[in-house]
């Protein structure tokens, strides 16, 4: 049985197969939290759940993960942003030891402008994908 | 003649009193998820030997409990264990005891000054400030406790119909709630209201299933009715 492990290094895989994505993103992906000093723009993802679903057939994993990219600027975020939902959305994940099912957008989060440490204006605008894979 | 008007009402009113059950139960998942501000230290603790004052005091115990003496001396000298796990009830957060906790803090920390051998206190030094401050002190129970707002705020509301469709609530109406859920640049997200209903789904589902099967059975008909739920 695999765990979870796989299914974040197939998320991070296929934003990184985005030329113009990984082009867009100075400071890179990051899981939880980035660095202090890291430079903006960047992406942030963060398991949300992962509960785990045995049918007679064998596992299920149903994972919610969010992607947030933190960028100076609103339409830098939300140019990445839609970006990265076009590189997840609908995606087939290479996710070893499991069969990927589906990867979807299935919403927006509800968060807004911050103000970082060196006191800059930080836009953070990001959606939560849904990802299914049994194995 | 079957009144199929009326079953159909039982059954909804069924699954919609078996949503605000599962709405609870979310709820209640919720608060067991959601983050508490880390007041004490991890409870490390260390083996002493026993007074004669302490062995006398538990000497009536031992008898009631069948056990026998306990030694003063020799290589069987009694122990015990100083230090303890950290406090998980909310009475242990309350002020009255986080105030007799702080003393014995200050105590220590002065008796660390003095040169004297470090004993583990119950707050960290966070822990300490925070109970001097009083800044995260937030009432529940009529109680003025110290940590636990997100937790203690966690509520559900009943299901509301409207239109053949019902919805429960659960809200987090905390504000700092939303960057615990999604995170900031300085802080990594801590969900807890989505996991608690990921988790929670098929616990609301098969609740809705009995409570329909068993509110279609109760109508006395012969009627065999089908249902399936789906979240």
């Amino acid at each position: 049985m695999t765990s979870v492990a796989p299914i974040k290094r197939a998320v991070v895989q296929t934003l990184r197969a985005s030329p113009s994505l990984v082009s867009a993103i100075v400071g890179g992906i990051h899981e939880g939290i980035a660095p202090r000093k890291i430079k903006y723009p960047f992406i942030v993802y963060q398991l949300v759940s992962a509960p785990y679903v045995y049918d007679w057939s064998g596992l299920m994993l149903h994972t919610m993960f969010d992607v947030s990219v933190f960028a100076e600027n609103p339409v830098d975020a939300n140019n990445i942003d839609a970006l990265i939902g076009s590189a997840l959305n609908e995606a087939v994940l290479n996710v070893d030891g499991q069969n990927s099912m589906l990867c979807r957008r299935v919403a927006d989060l509800p968060t807004g402008p911050d103000i970082d440490g060196e006191g800059k204006r930080i836009y953070q605008v990001g959606g939560s994908y849904s990802i299914w894979t049994n194995q | 003649m079957i009144d199929f008007g009326a079953i159909a009402q039982q059954i909804f009113d069924a699954a919609v009193g078996a949503l605000g059950e599962g709405a609870v139960v979310v709820e209640t998942s919720a608060r067991q998820k959601a983050p508490v501000r880390r007041l004490f230290s991890d409870g490390g603790h260390s083996i002493r030997f026993k007074s004669a004052g302490e062995i006398e005091a538990d000497r009536a115990t031992r008898i009631q409990l069948g056990l026998g003496p306990e030694q003063q001396s020799g290589p069987h000298r009694a122990r015990t264990a100083i230090g303890a796990h950290p406090p998980v009830h909310w009475r242990e957060r309350r002020m009255s005891a986080a105030n007799a906790l702080l003393a014995q803090y200050d105590a220590e920390m002065s008796s660390r000054k003095g040169g004297n051998v470090p004993v583990k206190t119950m707050l960290t030094r966070r822990g300490a400030s925070e109970v001097r401050t009083k800044r995260a002190s937030f009432t529940t129970w009529q109680h003025l406790g110290i940590g636990g707002r997100l937790r203690g705020e966690i509520y559900s509301t009943s299901p509301s119909v409207s239109g053949g469709m019902a919805e429960a609530w659960v809200i987090s109406p905390t504000p700092y709630g939303k960057y615990m859920e999604f995170g900031t640049r300085h802080a990594a997200a801590h969900p807890f209201l989505r996991p608690a209903l990921a988790e929670s789904q098929g616990d609301i589902v098969s609740r809705i299933a009995a409570a329909v099967k068993e509110a279609s059975r109760t109508q006395g008909s012969d009627t065999v009715i089908d249902i399936v739920v789906r979240l």
